[in-house]
């Protein structure tokens, strides 16, 4: 291996965890499945051929599948990626009310969209993830992955413009 | 065209995950690197920094005796070791400046080393306190000791040269005291 699993942990502990919990839909499943998908790949030590960052994505996903499945149900209250109890930035020269208004609709527009369009969107800005790492996270070809990316991000725009 | 739409994304405040999680992944990753052995050097981590200096210390010798080895092996062969023109831009300067075209350690410059083997490989991981940033963002400082192996190898003359350097870093995670 050439990344070690702690530098893949605390380089990317954020989009691991946003990706468990777009999965799961529920914080303490989505540490779980961190977890899990830790205690995984500790155990079984792969011999990775690919990207190791993208093996660990891969691996924190079924993690999260697997939660959902031993679930069985949906989650009481449906938890987002998002922390709207954190303090909205100020409105000002560079953020405006109307691109106050525009996140809602965008958090909203995310958290609305299929799960297999959502976990694309969520490993590439919040993960930090190249297209080709998602492609072999999510065993898809590169051109299906950044076509379904642009795809996504033009039908969360039109959403959010018949909203406004 | 999208990047409107990607900016906005980018701005928005991420749930974070909490603290235990952290704890509950680095005592995974210190459980094995104790499984394969390392884990003598991970209670290092629990002395005061004198002994990191002193860790330190040893360290830099082993690389001084690597490669003053390999200057030996160079000038009389060991082991049986055919001596032979031997270069690494890394270690030693091509050229001393004499215009006799040796390096500094008198053998002559040769192109026949492969190129670098690198190896990083973290020998220990060990969370530590909870600190608090000057825009009182709180922070977990995590530790790793890593050491970096540097190879070069001479085929046409079988010498292996190899560098060893310790290196640690600290990490501020963001985190959430929930």
């Amino acid at each position: 291996m050439n990344q070690s699993l702690a530098d893949i942990y605390a380089g990317h502990r954020q989009g691991l965890f946003t990706l468990a919990l777009s999965v799961t839909r529920d914080a303490d499943q989505a540490e779980d499945a961190v977890h899990d998908a830790f205690a995984r790949l500790v155990r079984t030590k792969p011999q990775i051929d690919g990207d190791m960052t993208a093996y660990v994505f891969a691996a924190v996903r079924n993690a999260a599948m697997d939660q959902v499945r031993q679930r069985g149900r949906a989650p009481v209250t449906v938890e987002t990626v998002f922390d709207h109890a954190a303090a909205a930035p100020e409105i000002g020269p560079e953020l405006t009310a109307l691109d106050s208004e525009r996140d809602r609709l965008i958090r909203n527009a995310l958290e609305a969209l299929p799960d297999d369009q959502r976990e694309i969107v969520v490993m590439k800005i919040y993960g930090g993830l190249t297209f080709g790492q998602i492609g072999e996270a999510l065993d898809l070809p590169l051109q299906t992955v950044a076509s379904r990316y642009r795809r996504t991000l033009g039908q969360m725009r039109r959403q959010m413009e018949s909203l406004v | 065209m999208n990047s409107d739409i990607e900016k906005s994304l980018e701005r928005q405040t991420l749930r974070q995950p909490r603290a235990v999680l952290d704890e509950r992944v680095f005592s995974l990753l210190k459980e094995e690197e104790e499984e394969i052995g390392l884990g003598e050097r991970g209670v290092e981590t629990e002395k005061p920094m004198g002994g990191w200096v002193i860790f330190g210390s040893a360290m830099a010798a082993m690389i001084g005796l690597l490669i003053t080895g390999w200057v030996v092996l160079g000038e009389g062969g060991w082991w049986g070791v055919k001596s032979g023109p031997v270069d690494s831009p890394d270690v030693v300067s091509r050229d001393d400046g004499t215009g006799d075209g040796k390096n500094a350690i008198g053998a002559p410059v040769s192109d026949a080393v492969s190129p670098v083997e690198f190896v990083n490989h973290v020998s220990a991981v060990e969370p530590g306190e909870v600190i608090y940033l000057t825009n009182q963002m709180p922070v977990r400082t995590v530790r790793y000791q890593a050491v970096e192996t540097r190879r070069w190898v001479d085929e046409k003359n079988n010498i292996r040269i190899e560098m060893t350097i310790p290196r640690e870093d600290i990490h501020l995670i963001p985190m959430n005291l929930d």
